[in-house]
This record gives C-alpha cells, structure tokens and sequence, in this order.
C-alpha cells in the first residue's frame, strides 16, 4: 500500500484530480500514520495562515493616501510619453472641430516661429498677443462670409477682446448655440468637483475622460477659469507679465499662446463613460483613503468557517460579530454578497453592524484587533442587529453557543423594551432546547431575572 | 488599502519594499480605471495589480530581500484573545512570528506563491495564470516552500516521504 503524504498540501488545497482525490481518501480511511500526517498538514496550514503581516501603524495609514497622490503627481509630469502626447495632439487635432484646432495650432506655431525669429523676449509678449489675435481671427469665426473679415483686434479695446474671447463666447458672438451647449456639456463632464477626489485626482480623471475625438482638458479648463477671471485675452497679458517678472521658461511662453479652442465632445457616450468611471474612482477613495475598512478576507475567515464547520456566511458574520472581529466581519460581508441570491435585508443588517463598529474603531483611534480585545460591540442597537441575524438560524448547531453569548449580552444591557423581548425570547428558547437539567435551571434563572 | 499593503508585504517580505508595492498599485489603479472590469470584485483587480507589480519588481532586482529597514509597529501585531492562557498566547505566537520571518526569508519566487495560496486563498490555476508561470511550476514551488517552511514551524517535523507500511 503507498502512503499519500506527499499529496497530502495538494488534497488540502482541494488540486487533486478526482480520481487521485478518491484514491487519497480511500487510503486515509485505512491508514493511520497518513491520518496524523494529515492532521499534522492541517496544523500546518492552519499555523501559516494565521500568521500575521506586521501592520507598519497608524501614522503609516494617515500618510498613505497623500503619498500615493504624490506619486500619482509624480507619475504624470515624469512620463515622457504621456508629456510627449499631451504637447503634440494639440497640433494634430481630430474630431468635428478639427479644422478650428488646426487653425488654432497653425496660429499658435506661427507665433512661437514669430517669438523664435524675434528671440523670446517676456517683455515683448503684450505686444505678441495682438499677433495671436490676428492669426486666430479667423479660426474662432466658422464660416466667414467672403470680404466680412473683421479688423485687425485692438489689445486696449476691450468690447472687442470680449467678444473674440473663447472663454467668454456666447451665441451673438458669431459660434453656433450648438457647439455653446456642447462646450458646457463638455465642462460639465470633466469637471473636477463632480469627482469627488483629491484635485490631482479629479484633474487626472478629466484628462482620462476624453476620448481621442475630444480636446485635451489642457485646453479647456484654462478657458473656463480665464472666464472667469477676465478675457482670456486679458489673461493672457496678466501670463506675459507673470513671464516677464518671473524666470520664465520658453515653455512658459507656449502656454501662454495655446489655442484656445472649443472640444467637441460626443456627449451622451462621454457622459456614461463619466458615470462609470466616477463609480470605479470612489471604489479606489473608498478603498484607499479609509484605512479603518480592513478588507482582508480568505485565509481567516477560510479557517473560522472550517473550524466551526460553518457554511452559510451569515453566520461566520454572526461567529465574528459576537467577537467583536471587525475585519473577519467584513470579509463574511463581502462573502455573503457575492452570494448570488442573498437577502438584502441581512445584508443591509450585516452593513450597519459593521458601520457601527468601524465607528467605535475611528473614534478609539486603534486596530480592528485590539478592539477586538477591549472594546465589545454592547450597546443595544448593535446587539440587536446581531439578535435579529441569529435568530432566524438559531436551529444550527454552531449557531446555539452563538446565541447563548447574545442572550447573556442582551440580559445584562436589557435597558429598553427591545432589547428585554428580545433577551426574553432568547432565553426561553435556550430553556427549552437545553440538553441537560442544570443547564435548563441555569437559563430558567437568568429568564426569572429579566426585569418586566 | 490594508488589505493590498499586507499582500504587498507577504510578496515582498520586508516593509519597504512592500510600501514600494503597494503604493504603486494604486498609482497604477487610477491609471488603468479605464481597464477595470466592473463585473470582478475590486479587491481581486487590486490584487492583481499589486501581485504583478511585486512579481516584476522581484523578477527585476533578483534579490531576496533588503536587510532592516522595517519601521513597523510591533505592538501592532498583537493577537487578540484576552482569554487564552497567556503561556499558551506566548508559545504560540513566538511559533507564528517565527513562521512569519520564515516566509519572509523565502526566495521571492516561493514567497508569493505562499502568499497567494495560503494567504490569499487562490487556486494553482489562478496562480500560474497572475504569475504568468505554469501549473507545475506553482506545484513544485509550493512543495518546497512548505517543506522549508514546515522545518521553521516545527524544527523537528519529518519532511514527507513515502514510506511503505
């Protein structure tokens, strides 16, 4: 006969094929030196999943989120191809209104040939701008009748500028109410305070959102924000001054000439993409930004469910919660919605309980396992949340100490008329399931005790 | 984000490196929103990510682990279970915490596949397909990772044989 130690990890880890499975277990049922070996594989697994990564602290946690939006910062102005892109789709526009960007590109490559002839000269940039206006004249006005070319713009007449401003376009001023209409759309879908994340976040969100047909949000939202200021024109003259007082770089001063020109979004498709990508951001705040919601699920609550050979998740929820064992709560939670015919209400219970105790862990500022240790969920709301879970499974034998745990918990806190039906019921099953006399008596007791 | 740090922890086996991880995954988390299937839970996406980010960095600097380095808190790592007898609390977690350095000595190609099957409950199949390596090799890895690992549990425990009876 040939022992199965060596197929023993892999029966354990349910990798066997059934037939080398049927083989194994038909030789255990005979053996006993590979019964203790596997007893001994057991212990073994079960020592290696509950050791314990070393948790590096709270001041750790509280640093996190912000470091990793460093990084994100850190990513986005490093990246040589993203930078690459990001500096030259402008000149190879594409989309409804790609003709307006090209001529806006081709204005703005003009200029910076008109600054790289001249030498770039910070002082010079207001005069530069009258330049800028006169090229993109054209481009901001579609479909110019023939000879109705406006005049050259006058930097210091400000009706003018106000009305070639692109930021500040409105239906008089010569650009279809369509396009007004998508531009807002546009803005609406990209704008960071609909997502609620950290602002390089919600920027790199926006630069994400658009499809390759949309205009970069490098150009849009400096249009707004010039809106609202002044005229981009006038912003622009405020840039040049900041160039001409600072250490400026020439690519300062390309910013400053970018065409701004409206995107042309597609907005229904824009807007759905938005509405699912804002759910995906707030599964990654929520994720990453609570560090009290320890998600960590598999090998401990894999182990509490074998040992007490539990099999329905509410349960385990219910084994964790009268532990006080936020974390292994959690992963029965998450276990139990991915049931796929689960109940909503006890789902809805398990939640709050949950909520309730992250709560006390926020607020006594310590780790899920040291609550664990010294601070019991006992305030009546969140024993009766667990009553109302337990009750109903009361007939399973893992469940009965369970119970007997919530009826001793609910007898002592019985302040309000709830909690006392609640220990009252409890009780009077525990009395009539009891196996024994003393055990009866002793339920009996503690049933005769409860206040009326 | 516990949960992804202490996966990143169990791949790396030391503390900066695992910060190193863990940071990345999300950094790469918000660039591949794009790319995330809403119909697979978000943790095992994450996990993912942090097992390929941990996988290429381990693959890249062929090195086993950095020596020091680790700021974390030991008092944190305390079991709860005030009512277990404090000799018996104390015998057992000096056996867990000399497991736990023991995987974190593992070679990192044993490492993270202990740390994915015993830690992370994924099957073989599972681990050969994030690791990008075959089934056998998940196998025979995991084989001899235990068997290392068994002689830190238990110094004194047989490695399995077959043996006629």
């Amino acid at each position: 006969m040939k022992h199965v130690q060596p197929e023993l990890d892999a029966y354990l880890d349910r990798a066997l094929a059934p037939q080398d499975r049927a083989r194994v277990e038909s030789h255990l049922e005979v053996c006993g030196d590979c019964r203790t070996a596997l007893a001994r594989a057991r212990d073994f697994a079960a020592a290696l999943g509950d050791t314990r990564a070393p948790d590096p602290g709270a001041a750790y946690w509280s640093r996190f989120a912000a470091r990793v939006e460093t990084r994100l910062e850190r990513h986005r102005s490093a990246d040589p191809a993203r930078g690459y892109e990001r500096w030259t789709s402008w000149l190879f526009p594409r989309g409804r209104f790609a003709w307006v960007r090209a001529a806006g590109a081709v204005a703005t490559v003009t200029l910076v040939t008109y600054i790289g002839m001249r030498g770039f000269r910070p002082e010079s940039l207001r005069q530069v701008s009258e330049v800028v206006e006169r090229e993109r004249a054209p481009a901001t006005v579609p479909n110019p009748p023939p000879g109705d070319t406006p005049p050259a713009p006058q930097v210091d007449e400000p009706s003018r500028l106000e009305a070639e401003a692109p930021g500040t376009r409105s239906v008089s001023d010569g650009v279809s109410p369509r396009s007004n209409v998508e531009v807002e759309d546009f803005r609406a879908a990209v704008d960071p305070k609909k997502v609620a994340l950290p602002s390089t976040v919600a920027e790199e969100t926006s630069q994400a959102a658009e499809s390759p047909e949309t205009s970069k949000p490098s150009v849009a939202l400096p249009v707004e924000r010039d809106a609202v200021e002044s005229s981009p024109l006038e912003g622009l003259a405020d840039k040049a001054e900041r160039a001409a007082a600072g250490a400026s770089s020439f690519e300062d001063a390309r910013i400053v000439v970018e065409p701004h020109v409206a995107p042309s979004p597609s907005a229904p498709g824009l807007a759905a993409e938005e509405v699912r990508r804002q759910r995906r951001e707030a599964q990654v705040r929520e994720t990453l930004v609570l560090p009290e919601r320890d998600l960590t699920y598999g090998a401990t609550l894999r182990k509490e469910l074998k040992a007490r050979s539990i099999a329905d998740p509410v349960e385990a929820f219910v084994t964790a919660a009268v532990a006080s064992d936020t974390s292994l709560a959690a992963a029965a939670l998450l276990r139990f919605q991915a049931e796929p015919a689960h109940a909503a209400v006890e789902a809805e219970k398990m939640r709050r309980w949950l909520v309730s105790a992250s709560d006390r862990h926020v607020r006594g500022g310590r780790s899920d396992r040291n609550l664990a240790a010294s601070a019991p969920p006992a305030d009546g709301a969140s024993l009766l949340l667990l009553y109302e879970l337990a009750w109903p499974r009361r007939h399973s034998v893992p469940m009965r100490p369970l119970l007997e745990v919530l009826a001793a918990r609910l007898a002592s806190g019985a302040t309000d008329a709830g909690l006392r039906l609640a220990a009252r019921e409890t009780l009077a099953w525990l009395v009539a399931t009891s196996a024994t006399d003393a055990e009866r008596s002793t339920w009996q007791a503690k049933l005769d005790s409860l206040p009326e | 984000m516990r949960a992804v740090y202490t996966l990143a922890r169990r791949l790396m086996g030391n503390h900066d490196d695992a910060d190193d991880v863990a940071q990345e995954t999300f950094v790469r988390a918000y660039q591949a929103l794009d790319r995330y299937d809403e119909s697979f839970a978000f943790y095992t996406w994450l996990r993912t990510i942090a097992t390929r980010v941990a996988w290429n960095e381990l693959a890249k600097r062929k090195r086993r682990r950095t020596s020091g380095g680790e700021t974390f808190d030991l008092a944190a790592e305390r079991v709860a279970g005030a009512a277990a007898d404090p000799v018996a609390l104390a015998a057992e977690a000096e056996t867990r915490e000399r497991l736990r350095r023991a995987v974190d000595a593992l070679p990192g190609d044993f490492r993270a596949v202990v740390a994915l099957r015993a830690f992370e409950d994924l099957s073989y199949a599972e681990i050969a397909e994030v690791l990008d390596i075959p089934i056998g090799t998940v196998m025979s890895r995991l084989s001899r990772a235990r068997s290392l690992l068994r002689q830190a549990w238990s110094p004194h425990d047989p490695l399995p044989t077959e043996r006629e009876p």
